[in-house]
């Protein structure tokens, strides 16, 4: 066997059994148990645990908790940034069905400092991305450049065209395609190649084969995000996607970390919070 | 560490490639795929896997005697670095499908083993249907791939009714299953699970902490998943080594050993 992959990164995974040279960013991620997949870990400080071993420096958060259950709205991300400050950054779930309830909450994200956007769920919470109930959290992020992190997915009411009409209106948020809508990736790309604020994300799609070169091959390795949906995957599969695909240990870099550090720092001073 | 891909596939789907998020969820993406035995090989090569257990994507796209017939018809695909895998059916379809045709055609091409899509291929997997086919494997101890692709029912229903098969479970979607698949480790002493799609956070160190490592064959998956993110997986996680060089090679190995060849 010819071994081809030349990639110092990956020389350094397979010797340390983790990613040593960077310490990643990951801007997918949940918290909390969920009904439909078993997790083996799920509670915020054995999940801090996985993320010093495998090397993850932060992740930005939406807690299932605060994504399902109505009663106090984003009760549990303000916990988790609260006791680990510098290793959560949160979204502030956005569930439209309540949409007064949310809105009443919704000036903690200025109050916050790590709060960096929203996320929302349109096909699990059954509303269409199109929905004017969305309007005020966009609005909202719009003003002050903060991210949106919305799940995509090809054929449904978070499909790239939703995003398209959304990109239409809003410039300055950093919109995130959260998963890069499957079965629709190649319109996931157009929109993103068209629109300097918005983002590929890795989350579950980059196990395919060929993915992550593709989508570098498009729009740059600048606008594809890092995400895993943790903890409902393990970190080092989608590290294993980036190390293994065909681009250069640069690009790899800005994947696990230089591009979610650019867009951090760049809220930090919209919300003129020092870094 | 030398690494045997237990189940990748050789060959393009007509349109998109057919991926499971979990049973009985589909996604249709383009990915890039090997269109021969060499692509293959060279994606092999750039992640440091030594040798594959393969199929030909016909037996899924278009007709099952047919993607037999492709994957035998060049031993690149079947001899030196890959293994071939043939799809079985009911004998009373097709001649091939006899059990000792299908045992003749495993000897001739030292085939690893056979994989069974019943709902795909719309017939049942049991003893009315399945039984002198399914009688040989078990006879012979030869592995046979199942995928819940169509529903965990399906291999619950297979396992009861042959519960000495040798069964590798594979292309089971990203999802954690654990509620379906520990069960069936624990219940099954022939049942092992391909790493490929087994994406839960420290869902390695889990498994092996409750069952030992002797029940997992890594896996890619290929080309619906790519090698390198099941390769990083075990690679990195916490388990002894030589927990890690079973699941990696140590395990299929022994079951290429266990199988009864002329």
């Amino acid at each position: 066997m010819k071994y081809t992959n030349d990639s110092a990164l990956w020389k350094n995974f397979t010797e340390a059994g983790r990613l040593e040279k960077v310490s990643v960013i990951d801007v997918h991620t949940h918290m909390g148990d969920i009904n439909d997949a078993s997790t083996p870990v799920f509670e915020i400080d054995e999940c801090v645990g996985v993320m010093d071993e495998r090397n993850i420096d932060s992740i930005w958060c939406a807690p299932h908790y605060d994504l399902f259950d109505v009663d106090e709205p984003n009760r549990y991300i303000e916990e988790y940034m609260a006791k680990y400050p510098e290793r959560v950054k949160g979204y502030f779930s956005f569930n439209p069905n309540y949409c007064e309830r949310y809105i009443k909450r919704i000036e903690r994200v200025d109050e916050i400092d790590n709060y960096i956007g929203f996320k929302f769920l349109p096909v699990y919470h059954n509303v269409s991305l199109a929905d004017d109930r969305y309007k005020y959290a966009l609005d909202f992020a719009e003003k002050r450049n903060l991210v949106v992190l919305s799940h995509t997915w090809g054929g449904t009411a978070c499909s790239p065209a939703e995003v398209a009409e959304l990109l239409k209106k809003y410039k300055n948020l950093q919109f995130i395609l959260g998963h890069s809508s499957p079965n629709q990736l190649d319109d996931a790309i157009e929109l993103v190649k068209k629109h300097d604020n918005a983002y590929l994300d890795l989350c579950d799609i980059h196990r395919h084969s060929g993915i992550v070169d593709k989508m570098c091959e498009n729009v740059g390795a600048e606008k594809v995000l890092f995400g895993t949906d943790f903890p409902w995957y393990e970190f080092n599969y989608c590290i294993g996607s980036v190390l293994c695909a065909h681009i250069s240990d640069d690009k790899k870099e800005l994947i696990f970390r230089g591009n979610a550090e650019r867009i951090f720092k760049n809220i930090k001073k919209a919300k003129g919070v020092d870094l | 560490m030398k690494f045997i891909d237990c189940s990748a596939c050789i060959g393009e789907a007509p349109v998109n490639r057919l991926i499971i998020n979990h049973e009985n969820y589909p996604v249709y993406e383009k990915v890039k795929q090997p269109k021969d035995a060499a692509e293959l090989l060279a994606e092999m090569d750039y992640n440091g896997i030594d040798e594959a257990v393969v199929y030909n994507a016909t037996i899924v796209n278009s007709g099952l005697v047919h993607g037999n017939n492709r994957l035998v018809s060049d031993p690149v695909n079947y001899t030196g670095r890959l293994h071939g895998t043939i799809a079985v059916a009911p004998s009373f379809l097709h001649e091939s499908f006899l059990p000792e045709n299908i045992y003749d055609m495993i000897c001739r091409y030292n085939l690893f083993g056979v994989r069974a899509n019943p709902k795909a291929n719309r017939y049942m997997f049991d003893r009315i249907t399945m039984g002198d086919v399914a009688d040989m494997l078990c006879e012979k101890n030869i592995p046979i791939y199942i995928s819940p692709s169509d529903g965990w029912e399906y291999v619950y229903a297979i396992m009861k009714e042959f519960p000495s098969l040798t069964a590798i479970i594979t292309n089971y979607g990203l999802w954690g299953s654990d509620g379906y698949v520990y069960p069936l480790v624990k219940a099954y002493k022939n049942l092992y699970i391909d790493t490929s799609d087994f994406q839960e956070v420290t869902g390695i160190e889990a498994f092996v902490n409750r069952f030992g490592s002797e029940k997992m064959l890594f896996g890619t998956n290929y080309p619906m998943d790519n090698m390198g993110g099941p390769l990083a997986t075990l690679i990195g996680s916490k388990i002894p080594l030589r927990d890690k060089e079973n699941i990696a090679h140590g395990n299929i190995e022994r079951l290429f050993e266990g199988r009864l060849l002329k």
